[in-house]
């Protein structure tokens, strides 16, 4: 790979550069935003034919953030780790101008009138929005491309990428952008970190506001980072979490910045094993299972304290994250779903009826329920400070497989929900990659608010590993190549 | 029309989704299906005391 390099020494491969690594090189004069812009477009535009990230790249627009942004820093005002650098965002998420289609023709023609709270706060950082990037039909449709090309693995195109937060997946692996915003419901920003080999935070319920963001479920949905490091998670943390009073969850619960304690270790931090999700609630692909011990393993050689911990059954959680999330996205869609039915993919269209066909009851049932499993959570991190627990328990299946009622399916849709029930910060990172090639990934959990603790304990990981260092080689698959 | 039709022409008649059965019969059979498999799966063993997520609060913020 060329490199885009001036001053002193080169900087190499530029689209694996870290949002922290291209920060240092804009400041010592070795890479420029529009010289890092550039030379992503060029990668986008020669991959991603291939693996359908973007829905709308927004190119224009981009390049003339990054031109401000090249003269801002040039001009001695650096506003922060974010400026300059571009990021991408997941389709259900309002850029002021750019269409919100939420990967559905009922949307085809849904241009935003203004930037939803977390996009007004990556543009007060200085960030470059690249554009719009896939996610599944309105965020819980299926895999398969319905009336969008269906996204695919950069570590192996027959692949899905994870989903719902796609886009953001696939393009980080790709080496499309350093940055993405996701959203998570049951899943969504570590679902694809666990497929793609990256990193998705869930932050605490309330952390992030959820204005602007077209919902999936009101009471379960987050927003969140996905990036390469758990160092660039932590930035982007800092950038977006703040009250807003739009959103009727939001919370002031920031205390200082998330990339502080980045580099204290885990030496004497309780961390506490849930084994029974994996090893008897879903039973785990044996690869997986092996790649976490071996994750443990890592984090007791850092000086962890690792004891095992038993969670209510995955599928309790599972049953009341259905309930609540079918029940309240009907709500959402019942007027279309009444008179323009032929506008929905047959995934998704199956998924959010079934939501017309809970009873209030159930909806009642499983949010007494809910308040059950948090207090259950709750109680085991009087015992520990973090919980590690399995991301995916299977690597990326075919995009046809995650339809409603596919084996791979309703094993994936339990994996990451416990902390969508509870509002507990989870993180999802990679572990390793498979036999077959492609990541493995476990997640991290840590107490309401205590994002600090979290991204601390996952950077220790992410600096004792290797992982996430590996990266696909998109030559091998690309036609011409 | 056998019993099992009959309910789901209730069903979706009350779901207003009668315009959406007749185009897409297996759609909502399925959609009626996979509801039922939901409910039947959340544990039923709750107390008196156990109360609803989120707890209503009156702060102002309404």
């Amino acid at each position: 790979m060329a490199a885009h390099a001036r001053g002193r020494s080169p900087v190499m491969d530029l689209h694996w550069l870290t949002a922290s690594e291209i920060t240092k090189a804009f400041q010592g004069g070795q890479l420029s935003p529009v010289e890092l812009l550039r030379h992503l477009l060029a990668r986008i535009s020669r991959f991603d034919p291939m693996i359908n990230s973007f829905v709308t790249l927004d190119q224009e627009a981009a390049e003339s953030d990054a031109r401000a942004a090249e003269a801002e820093i040039k001009a001695g005002r650096w506003r922060g780790p974010l400026h300059g650098i571009p990021v991408a965002i997941k389709d259900i998420i309002d850029v002021s101008g750019l269409p919100t289609k939420c990967q559905s023709r009922l949307f085809r023609d849904n241009i935003a009138k203004s930037d939803a709270f977390v996009i007004e706060r990556l543009r007060q950082a200085g960030a470059v929005i690249l554009g719009k990037v896939a996610t599944f039909e309105f965020a819980i449709g299926g895999a398969a491309g319905d009336a969008f090309p269906t996204v695919r693995n950069p570590w192996n195109p027959a692949h899905h990428p994870g989903g719902s937060s796609a886009g953001s997946g696939a393009g980080l692996a790709a080496g499309f952008f350093p940055l993405s915003i996701g959203t998570d419901t049951g899943g969504s920003l570590r679902h694809p970190a666990a497929a793609s080999g990256v990193v998705g935070l869930k932050p605490t319920y309330g952390l992030v506001s959820r204005r602007g963001v077209f919902p999936v479920s009101f009471t379960l949905d987050h927003v969140g980072p996905m990036t390469r490091s758990v160092e660039d998670a932590a930035a982007v943390l800092d950038c977006i979490a703040a009250q807003d009073p739009a959103d009727s969850s939001s919370v002031s619960a920031k205390a200082g910045s998330y990339t502080s304690d980045l580099g204290l270790g885990v030496r004497g931090l309780r961390i506490g094993f849930v084994r029974n999700f994996h090893e008897t609630d879903v039973v785990a692909d044996p690869e997986v299972g092996h790649a976490l011990d071996a994750a443990v393993g890592v984090l007791k050689s850092l000086g962890a304290d690792v004891t095992d911990v038993t969670l209510p059954p995955l599928p309790s959680f599972a049953a009341v994250n259905r309930i609540i999330q079918h029940s309240e996205i009907w709500s959402v869609h019942k007027p279309w779903l009444q008179t323009r039915p032929e506008e929905y993919g047959v995934t998704t269209r199956r998924r959010l009826m079934s939501g017309a066909f809970l009873s209030a009851d159930a909806y009642v049932a499983a949010q007494r329920n809910r308040r059950r499993l948090i207090g259950a959570v709750n109680e085991v991190f009087q015992q520990v400070d973090i919980l590690v627990a399995a991301n995916a328990l299977d690597t990326a299946g075919t995009p046809e497989e995650y339809d409603t009622g596919k084996p791979i399916d309703v094993r994936n849709r339990q994996a990451r929900v416990p902390f969508n029930v509870t509002g507990h910060p989870a993180i999802g990172l990679m572990t390793g990659l498979s036999r077959a090639g492609l990541p493995m990934s476990m997640q991290m959990a840590s107490r309401h608010f205590e994002e600090a603790l979290l991204l601390r304990a996952a950077a220790a990981f992410q600096r004792a590993t290797p992982h996430h260092a590996l990266h696909p080689r998109l030559e091998a698959h690309a036609p011409g190549d | 029309m056998d019993r099992l039709d009959a309910e789901l022409v209730m069903l979706a008649r009350l779901a207003g989704l009668e315009a959406t059965l007749e185009k897409y019969p297996e759609d909502i059979q399925f959609a009626v299906s996979d509801a039922r498999s939901f409910m039947k799966a959340l544990a039923s063993d709750l107390g008196p005391a156990d109360e609803p997520w989120p707890p209503m609060r009156v702060d102002g913020r309404l």
